[in-house]
């Protein structure tokens, strides 16, 4: 009983802490994203310097899994919920990882054919943001039903990164001075094109949290 | 922009709201240099003989107020050892020697003005196997110790006895049978009723000598929960030979081998990466 409910305490507060570095992550995107529809150098460095935050938070909740599995011996569900964890906090970083490489990405002379292919890049973005977004959600609730779902709409990420990336490479053969714009519009739509890969990572792992079952969403 | 910026900020911000995570309400690991003040008791270079055997040397170790202290090691590393020196059990061995210093609230118990009865009732115990005494009733037990200090007053008796079996969690399982006489009573029950009576005389810190070593798994548990809720009453220092209990209810840890004190440390360090070899050898089972 006493273990049950301290477990039930502890597992509580590490997936708050969780949705905390979570939010973070989606503040991170987030700002990133308007940084570089609006050119805006100081949002920009605030999200690279905000990364260092979410790569400490990272530790720390690392840390409490750590803790957690050392002193009250996890089994079952207990368990998969510490693994769950452990797996999707790497997969968080990694997506703060991205967000700070999008923001580093902002340029401002890569001309006009980088300025027209900018918004399709932004609406890539918005797609995996609402995706991890969800994702939190569904993590929080232990919903693996909405898990799958949010995962599914990783194509619609891959389809967009897919024509974005054959439109760049289309534009770097026929014009010279549009290699640099596609180069970046390229490396753009591929950090944000794994983040989708990011947030399905973590959808499975809501469900082996959930069943124990391991699954593939994105074959 | 402006809006969308404000937009976003809001939103993030009340999901965090939202669940309430408050990163300075996270306890914080124990540094002795900035809780000194919470320092309940304190041994400096404990040592106790029995005649020529040496049962532990130079033991210096803080028990942190409001804390539970789990002493581990393998059997005779002298844990018991060092826990009956913390109320003067050992005062009744004419043997046994005690040197060094056991200071509680700052002051040495071990001082000549001390008396060693008001000692053991500031600092009380409970042993392996329950001690109610057997032909007294399950209310004469836990008032036993008042009465003992000249308290009479039935009305007053009453309520400690409540408020005690109430905090060692057995009084809703005796109030209609206090009268019975306590050898009536479970295994598991008798153990709570030893740490309620232990519970009467206000203690400021409670020794535990392998509380369940006794008892069968959900006794166990129940007294494992008691323990944690007992912890923002009263000080605990609890010896046992079960790992994964000091693990699951101590704050702090301190691994005692062959008399000395080798490691004391917070009990989330001294499970996931203790300082000494001997530790980590000790809780992954690879000796003891």
């Amino acid at each position: 009983m006493e273990q049950q409910y301290e477990m039930a305490k502890s597992l509580e507060g590490l997936y708050n802490g969780m949705l905390h570095m979570g939010s973070l992550v989606e503040e991170a995107l987030r700002k990133a994203l308007i940084a570089l529809s609006n050119w805006d150098d100081e949002l920009a460095s605030a999200v690279i310097d905000e990364d260092a935050r979410i790569d400490g938070r990272q530790i720390e909740l690392e840390d409490e899994c750590t803790n957690l599995i050392a002193r009250m011996q996890p089994v079952g569900a207990d368990l998969r919920e510490i693994i769950c964890c452990i797996k999707t906090l790497t997969d968080l970083e990694r997506i703060g990882d991205h967000a700070r490489h999008v923001a580093r990405s902002l340029t401002k002379s890569a001309g006009p054919h980088y300025s027209s292919m900018l918004p399709r890049v932004r609406v890539l973005g918005n797609k995996a943001l609402a995706m991890l977004h969800d994702s939190l959600t569904a993590l929080i609730d232990r919903d693996a039903e909405k898990a799958q779902q949010i995962a599914y709409r990783d194509s619609e990420v891959d389809e967009l990164h897919h024509t974005l990336t054959e439109d760049a490479l289309a534009i770097m053969k026929t014009e010279t001075q549009g290699v640099e714009a596609g180069q970046q519009i390229i490396l753009l739509s591929r950090y944000l094109e794994r983040i989708g890969d990011h947030v399905t990572n973590i959808c499975q792992w809501i469900v082996y949290a959930r069943t124990g079952a391991h699954v593939e969403f994105d074959r | 922009m402006a809006r969308e910026m404000s937009d976003t900020t809001i939103a993030v911000d009340q999901r965090v709201e939202k669940i309430a995570w408050d990163l300075t309400s996270r306890p914080a690991e124990y540094d002795p240099d900035v809780h000194s003040e919470a320092v309940r008791m304190e041994t400096r270079e404990l040592s106790v003989k029995y005649g020529k055997v040496v049962g532990v040397e130079g033991i210096s170790v803080p028990i942190y107020s409001n804390t539970v202290t789990a002493l581990i090691g393998p059997s005779g590393c002298g844990k018991t050892t060092f826990l009956r020196a913390l109320n003067r059990m050992h005062d009744l061995m004419p043997s046994a020697a005690v040197t060094g210093e056991v200071l509680l609230d700052g002051e040495n118990i071990y001082g000549r003005r001390v008396d060693p009865v008001m000692i053991r009732r500031k600092i009380g115990m409970v042993f392996q196997k329950p001690t109610p005494f057997p032909t007294m009733s399950v209310y004469e037990n836990v008032v036993a110790g008042l009465r003992l200090v000249g308290i009479r007053n039935r009305a007053a008796l009453d309520e400690v006895a409540e408020q005690s079996l109430r905090q060692a969690a057995l009084w809703e399982e005796v109030k209609d049978r206090l009268k019975a006489p306590a050898s009536a009573l479970s295994g598991g029950q008798q153990q709570r009723l030893s740490i309620a009576r232990a519970l009467a005389v206000e203690p400021e810190v409670l020794l535990m000598d392998e509380p369940t070593s006794s008892l069968d798994p959900k006794a166990t548990a129940r007294i494992e929960q008691l323990i944690s809720e007992l912890k923002s009453a009263v000080t605990i220092v609890i010896v046992t030979h079960n790992m994964q209990q000091a693990a699951r209810v101590s704050d702090f840890t301190a691994f005692f081998f062959l008399g000395s004190l080798i490691e004391f440390g917070t009990t989330n360090k001294i499970f996931t990466s203790p300082e000494e070899q001997r530790t980590e050898d000790y809780i992954t089972g690879r000796f003891g």
